[in-house]
C-alpha cells in the first residue's frame, strides 16, 4: 500500500508486490494487520501461525539461529516483522552476514539475560561485555554500527555509534585520517580556507 | 609499483567511516562535542558540511576561553567573526533552540538576530560587569521561550515607548533575570506575553501586558508600574516593595 507518492523525482520507477524481506522499518508495512490476523486465525484455529518460543534467523550467507523470541524482538524490526505476522517460517536478513549476526545475537542474549541492571554486580557485568564486545576490527565494529542500524536495535547503535566517537574524539586530523583511511580529497588551498572557516574549532 | 596500487585499493575500501550513510555519521556526531565535530570539517570534502546538520549546538565558555588567551588583540573581530559564521549556521537551519553563553566581546554579532523558526533562546553572560549589551530589535516571529541572564539591554533612538522585543510577537515567556537597562527603566510591552519573571534587577520599569498570567518578581528593586488586567498568579520575593500603580 503506497500512499502519497510523489512521483516528481521519480525517474524510473517499478513496484512489484511481494511479501518480500526485508523491510526497512521506515518502508510501508506489506503483510496483514493485526485484526486480519486475528480474524484468519480465528477462522482457522489450526493454522501454522505459531505462537512458538523460538524464531529463525537467516543471514546473507544462508546460514540460520534459532533464537528465542524475547531475544529477537530485541531488534524493533524482527519485531515489527513478527506483530505482522511475516514471521512464520524463519526471517531471512540479506543485509547481515552469519559472522555478524551471530555476534549480534550474542549482544541481544546478553542484554536479555541481565534484566535489572539495578543491582551493582549485574551493572558492571554489563558494562564490561559491551566495554569487551566492542573490542573488534574496524570492518567488524562498521558492519556491527549499519546491522544494529538496519534491525534497529538501539543499544547497541548508541554502543558502537559511541566507541567510534570515542575514536575521534581528541585527535587531530591527521590522526583521524590515518586511523580511518580517509583520503584527504583537498588542495592545499582549499584545506586552509576550511581551518580558517572553523578557526576557533582547531585552538 | 603493485604493491603500491594494492595499498590505493585498500585505501580506498579501508574508510568505512565516511561511506556510512549521513544519519549514522551524524548519530556518531552526536556522541562528540561541538567543538571537535567541527573539526571533521577539515578530514574531506565529504565531511566538510556535516557537522552543519547536528541538531544541537552546544558552545561553552571554556571554547571561547582559550581563544581570548591566544589573541590578546584581536578579541573582538576575531570571535566576531567566528560566532557571526556558528551562528549564522545556526539560524539558517531551522536551529528552534539556542543556548549561549558567552562574555564581554559578543554585543554586535547578537544585535542581527534574526530567524524564523527559533523557538527558544537563551543568553548568558559569564558576570555583571561583563554582560553582553544587545539591541532588543530581534525579528524573530516564531520565538516563544526568551531567558536572559547577566544581559545589557538598550533601545535604540526612536524612543522607549516601542518596548522590548517587541518584533518577537508570539513571545510568551519571558525571564531577565540580573539583567541591567542601558538608560536605567526597562520598558516591556508585549501583547502576547504571558509569564514574566524579574529577578535581580536594580532598576524600575514598566510592564504592560494585557495576557499576562504569571509575573514572578525576585530581588528587584525599583519602581514598577505594572499592567497586567488578567494576570492570574503574583509571585514577589524580596526585600524592596514600592510599587506604584499597580492596576
Amino acid at each position: 500500500m503506497l500512499k502519497n507518492l510523489n512521483s516528481k523525482h521519480i525517474q524510473r520507477f517499478s513496484y512489484k508486490y511481494l511479501p518480500q524481506f526485508p523491510i526497512s522499518p521506515n518502508s510501508p508495512k506489506l503483510g496483514f494487520s493485526r485484526s486480519q490476523i486475528a480474524n484468519y486465525r480465528s477462522n482457522f484455529p489450526t493454522t501454522i501461525m505459531s505462537s512458538s518460543k523460538t524464531i529463525v534467523l537467516r543471514s546473507s550467507d544462508g546460514e540460520t539461529f534459532e533464537v528465542d523470541e524475547a531475544v529477537a524482538v530485541e531488534s524493533q524490526t524482527i519485531k515489527h516483522m513478527i506483530e505482522d505476522g511475516c514471521a512464520d517460517t524463519s526471517i531471512p536478513l540479506p543485509n547481515v552476514t552469519s559472522k555478524i549476526l551471530s555476534k549480534v545475537i550474542e549482544y541481544c542474549k546478553k542484554h536479555v539475560e541481565t534484566p535489572n541492571a539495578d543491582e551493582k554486580v549485574a551493572e558492571e557485568d554489563l558494562k564490561s561485555f559491551d566495554a569487551d564486545f566492542v573490542k573488534v576490527d574496524q570492518s567488524t565494529l562498521f558492519d556491527l554500527i549499519l546491522a544494529a542500524n538496519y534491525l534497529n536495535i538501539k543499544s547497541l547503535l548508541d554502543l558502537t555509534c559511541q566507541t567510534v566517537a570515542d575514536m575521534i574524539k581528541g585527535k587531530t586530523p591527521e590522526e583521524i585520517r590515518k586511523t580511518f583511511n580517509i583520503k584527504n580529497d583537498f588542495t592545499p588551498e582549499e584545506e586552509e580556507e576550511v581551518r580558517r572557516e572553523n578557526a576557533w574549532a582547531f585552538e | 609499483m603493485d604493491s603500491g596500487r594494492g595499498k590505493i585499493r585498500m585505501n580506498m575500501e579501508g574508510d568505512r567511516l565516511s561511506s556510512l550513510p549521513d544519519d549514522l555519521i551524524l548519530k556518531i556526531l552526536s556522541f562528540i562535542d561541538t567543538k571537535h565535530a567541527i573539526r571533521t570539517s577539515v578530514l574531506s570534502s565529504r565531511w566538510r558540511y556535516i557537522w552543519t546538520s547536528t541538531p544541537r549546538l552546544d558552545f561553552s565558555t571554556r571554547d571561547f576561553r582559550t581563544l581570548a588567551k591566544f589573541s590578546k588583540f584581536v578579541t573582538g573581530s576575531f570571535i566576531k567573526r567566528i560566532l557571526n559564521k556558528v551562528l549564522n549556521y545556526a539560524l539558517s537551519h531551522n536551529v528552534q533552540q539556542l543556548n549561549i553563553t558567552c562574555r564581554h566581546g559578543c554585543e554586535s554579532l547578537l544585535s542581527r538576530f534574526s530567524s524564523q523558526s527559533l523557538k527558544h533562546l537563551t543568553l548568558i553572560g559569564l558576570t555583571f560587569k561583563n554582560s553582553i549589551t544587545t539591541p532588543p530589535t530581534w525579528d524573530m516571529l516564531a520565538l516563544t521561550t526568551l531567558t536572559l541572564f547577566c544581559v545589557t539591554l538598550y533601545a535604540d533612538n526612536t524612543g522607549e515607548s516601542a518596548g522590548l522585543f517587541s518584533n518577537c510577537a508570539n513571545l510568551k515567556n519571558l525571564t531577565l533575570n540580573s539583567c541591567r537597562m542601558e538608560w536605567g527603566r526597562f520598558n516591556i510591552c508585549h501583547p502576547r506575553l504571558s509569564n514574566l519573571t524579574l529577578e535581580n534587577s536594580h532598576e524600575g520599569g514598566d510592564v504592560v501586558a494585557p495576557q499576562l498570567k504569571n509575573l514572578t518578581i525576585r530581588n528587584s528593586r525599583g519602581i514598577h508600574q505594572i499592567s497586567v488586567p488578567n494576570l492570574a498568579s503574583l509571585r514577589y520575593e524580596g526585600h524592596f516593595f514600592s510599587f506604584e500603580g499597580f492596576c
